[in-house]
């Protein structure tokens, strides 16, 4: 990659950063809606603990789950699904005819979702230490950043792993991504502890990097998780780290697959409907 | 290219009390299997049923795991007896409520049929009507599977033959029908806005969830809070469905309200809702036949 | 300077159900040179679009070479793709949210062009197109006429060397398409070194527009040359309308006169006994001979007539003789 080629990159994923990110604020009742979600289901959460008369640190615990659940819908909904949409609306053959890389397509995404997932984020943030009077206490703010980072780094390439996987399977990859909503919740331990799940579901669980990162972030923001931890803090970092690269190489493998693949079936263009 | 160019809103309505039962009947049969396939032809039919109950048993799961995690008092395991079927039954309440918003927005959104849709004599509430009975039936198939899951795999201890079914059968009945209507309200948003009312429903299916008592008791809500829970039917229904599996003195301040009256208020407040959500739906739909949105898109 | 477009023996097939193949491109060679405006004529399905898609690299070609500004389709895609542009008629492309000029930008920044570059030339077109005024409007509130000019600005602001236009004006009303049409050979006009590569299955646009057409039928090329030659070549120029009466059992009385081509009986009435004759003819002096041919038969002329032949009537002559030939 030469300097021109980097700057064209840029410009290309800031391009598709601000559309997506213009986009979503030019309906003020759906930027509303998307703030307001996983609010309520912190929420809901929130009082199942306070009948169940468990600790203030249980709260937390749940605060800091919720926070992290718009990262995954953006890697979902935003990135997973993008090939696909574009193919739909019809967008998708002219970005495959312009010299882009269609990674920046799928990092403009990532970026875009970034902005909005962070504010969506902030505000349940805001809610759970305003309202419900939630205490983290941040033990190493460098440790919080780099778990953050990393967590963000893999989920974005997972996102742009399944951006091709998801285009091939078509239809079903919406079905699939419905069905993996809730189920995502409850394996990345969103609303409990992940140790809590046991050794065998925990591993299964920790292909979502959201597990691992999420018992990551908890750990160095959450006194009382001590003894509640999955794995020691810097295993975790290790894997995501790991994880990053795996699925980031596995992202570039499967698109030029799939571009090799649809351009030979003659599918790369063709909708479905 | 005729569908394409006649404007909907002039098209002559066809009054409702012309149409014979038979064109009604035909229309329910129509859109039922229309529903169906639009559902399930992706996959096979068993695939299908999995997929349709991996959402709310993943929601039971996330019950169950919390209580493992939390729940090691006295009493625990009545109350988790007690949330795990009102998270249940919930699930109806929300698979029946947003899927009669979601026929409205991927009709319009992705299938553009809609306009299709209306150019047919048939009203449009039985087509919805015919698309939520599917949803429906769906939603009790992955009942049982969650019911049986939590006695077999979670140790829920569900009563399975001591089930207070003439208490069930009416209050779940109700229940629906509530639901139903409040699908029917959301539809009537959806007509009107764009493709993010379908965030909205699930929105609002949250704010039952968080005041209805599903969950935790509504004690544990402020006061405020309570207060609207206790005007809405999905409370009753669900405190109602718990009783006649024999969870009783889960909320308190129900307890004393007796199941025949408690019946009765749920009858009332459904009705209610019927009648509230039927006129709110009519007046979107004439607005967005006004203002040619019936068949708007809307990419970003 | 290499050819804008170069094909050798480019096929493609596509697999149906089954085991069964269909042939879309069948040995398609063309040659575009650079500068010129260049029309693909055909009936629908007959694989204009495929070969667009295999010129833009969004598809690969099952056999056979094609050269895009020198540079192989299939092989160097990416230099391929910072020299052309490719819009499509009758397409929902954009984000239906964002205005006219978001949507614009947003592409151009795809071809690494600098925004303050970009934003220059997307005003230009937009003023060349009338359309400033909506710059700032939601491509979900535009007409379909004003999606599409949308799309060709789209499509000039990358600055591309050689313009693919496949269908450009389907399912616009004759205005817009005039409009549309006006504002392509205006860019060519201004940039004489450019290379439109359109598609189309209207006869008149492609001869309003282009330098030269290839007709295209079931995947191979049928006629290559100019709007003018393709006349000459096909009909010799003019047709022939003669109005006989009674109607003749055949044709046959015209076999004896070599300088009649592609008689057709055509319009035969029972109430009146008149039919029309139609034919090509080599030049009008032979015109005495098909006369006389005809009285010495019996038959009156009843009327006559001499007409330019219109490139559909071309076009028909050419795929159906070609369908025949087949055959
Ligand atoms: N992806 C595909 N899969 C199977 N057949 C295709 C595909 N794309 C095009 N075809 C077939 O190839 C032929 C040529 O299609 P196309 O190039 O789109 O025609 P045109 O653009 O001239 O109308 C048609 O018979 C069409 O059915
Ligand atoms: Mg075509």
């Amino acid at each position: 990659m030469t300097l021109t080629d980097a700057v064209d990159f840029n410009r290309a994923v800031l391009a598709r950063a601000y559309v997506r990110v213009v986009g979503v604020n030019r309906e003020i009742s759906w930027m509303l809606a998307e703030i307001f979600l996983p609010m309520l289901s912190v929420t809901a959460y929130i009082f199942l603990y306070r009948a169940l008369g468990a600790p203030k640190m249980y709260e937390g615990l749940v605060v800091l789950g919720a926070a992290m659940i718009p990262f995954w819908l953006v890697v979902l909904w935003s990135m997973a699904m993008q090939f696909y949409w574009e193919k739909e609306m019809g967008n998708l053959d002219i970005y495959m005819a312009s010299p882009t890389n269609p990674i920046a397509l799928l990092l403009g995404m990532a970026i875009g979702g970034l902005v909005m997932g962070g504010l969506r984020s902030f505000a349940v943030l805001l809610v759970g230490l305003g309202v419900f009077r939630v205490e983290l206490s941040v033990t190493s703010w460098p440790a919080l950043v780099v778990a953050f980072v990393l967590t963000l780094s893999a989920l974005f390439t997972m996102g742009m792993a399944a951006a091709s996987v998801y285009f091939v399977t078509g239809r079903k990859g919406i079905k699939i991504n419905i069905a993996l909503m809730e189920p995502i919740y409850m394996l990345s331990g969103m609303f409990f502890p992940m140790k809590n799940m046991g050794r065998i579901l925990g591993a299964v669980a920790s292909i979502v990097p959201l597990s691992i990162g999420l018992d990551a972030i908890r750990q160095v923001t959450l006194p009382g998780m001590a003894n509640l931890e999955f794995l020691p803090f810097k295993v975790e970092l290790a894997i995501l780290m790991v994880m990053t690269v795996v699925f980031g190489v596995l992202a570039l493998k499967l698109m030029a697959r799939m571009e090799r693949k649809g351009k030979t079936e003659g599918t790369l263009t063709e909708k479905w409907l | 290219m005729t569908a394409d160019d006649t404007p909907i809103a002039e098209k002559p309505a066809v009054p409702r009390d012309n149409l014979a039962r038979r064109e009604i009947i035909g229309g329910l049969r129509n859109a039922m299997w229309v529903g169906w396939q639009m559902e399930s032809n992706w996959t096979k039919t068993w695939i299908y049923f999995l997929y349709a109950a991996t959402r709310p048993l993943a929601l039971c799961l996330i019950i169950f795991f919390i209580f493992k995690f939390a729940g090691n008092r006295p009493g625990a395991q009545t109350q988790f007896l007690s949330t795990y079927v009102g998270n249940a039954f919930f699930t109806i309440f929300i698979a029946v409520a947003s899927g009669i918003s979601w026929v409205v927005i991927q009709d319009r959104e992705h299938y553009r049929i809609i306009r299709y849709i209306y150019a047919t004599p048939m009203p449009f509430w039985i087509y919805i009507v015919g698309r939520a009975t599917v949803v429906l039936a769906i939603s009790l198939v992955s009942l049982a599977i969650i019911l049986t899951f939590g006695n077999l795999a979670l140790g829920l201890g569900a009563p399975f033959s001591r089930i207070d079914w003439a208490v069930l059968i009416p209050s779940t009945v109700l229940g629906i029908v509530s639901a139903a209507s409040l699908g029917l309200m959301f539809a009537g948003v959806c007509l009107v806005t764009a493709r993010h009312s379908i965030l909205m429903a699930e929105g609002a299916g949250a704010v039952f969830l968080l005041t209805c008592g599903v969950i935790y008791p509504l004690e544990v809500l402020p006061g405020w809070a309570a207060a609207i829970g206790k005007v809405l039917p999905m409370t009753y229904w669900i405190e109602l469905v718990r009783r006649s599996f024999g969870g009783y003195n889960f909320t308190p301040t129900l307890a004393d309200l007796s199941t025949k009256g408690t019946l009765l208020g749920l009858s009332v407040l459904t009705v209610a809702f019927a009648l509230l959500a039927f006129r709110w739906f009519k007046f979107a739909e004439d607005r967005a036949k006004k203002t040619g949105q019936l068949d708007m898109t809307t990419n970003y | 300077m290499p050819p804008a477009i170069l094909t050798k023996n480019l096929r493609r097939e596509f697999q149906k159900k089954g085991k069964t193949k269909h042939v879309a491109l069948d040995g398609v060679d063309i040659e575009v040179e650079p500068g010129e405006i260049f029309g693909f004529l055909g009936p629908n399905g007959a694989g204009k679009t495929t070969l667009i898609k295999i010129l833009c690299t969004l598809l690969y070609p099952s056999g056979g070479e094609a050269y895009v500004d020198g540079l192989d389709v299939v092989k160097d895609t990416r230099e391929v793709r910072r020299r052309i542009a490719i819009v499509s008629g009758g397409e929902q492309s954009g984000y239906g949210i964002m205005t006219v000029f978001e949507n614009i930008w947003m592409f151009s920044q795809f071809y690494g062009i600098p925004s303050k570059i970009a934003k220059d030339r997307i005003w230009h077109y937009l003023k060349a197109f009338g359309l400033e005024k909506d710059a700032h409007t939601k491509v979900s509130k535009l007409s379909t006429g004003m999606r599409q000019k949308m799309n060709i600005i789209r499509g000039f602001v990358t600055d591309p060397k050689i313009f693919f236009l496949d269908e450009p004006t389907l399912g616009l009303d004759v205005h817009i398409a005039r409009e549309v049409r006006d504002t392509i050979r205006n860019w060519t006009t201004d940039h004489p070194d450019k290379t439109v590569f359109l598609t189309t299955h209207y006869m008149a646009e492609a001869e309003a527009l282009c330098d030269r057409i290839a007709i295209i039928d079931g995947g191979k090329i049928v006629e290559c040359d100019t709007p003018a030659n393709i006349r000459e070549k096909v009909g010799g120029g003019a047709v022939y309308h003669l109005k006989l009466e009674p109607v003749p059992p055949d044709l046959s009385f015209l076999d004896a006169i070599p300088a009649v081509r592609n008689p057709v009986l055509a319009d035969a009435n029972e109430a009146t006994g008149q039919c029309e004759v139609r034919f090509n003819l080599d030049s009008d002096d032979q015109l005495s001979h098909v006369l006389q041919a005809a009285e010495t038969r019996g038959f009156r002329v009843a009327g006559f007539a001499k007409a330019e032949p219109a490139l559909e009537d071309l076009f028909m002559t050419i795929v159906g003789r070609k369908l025949r030939d087949e055959e």
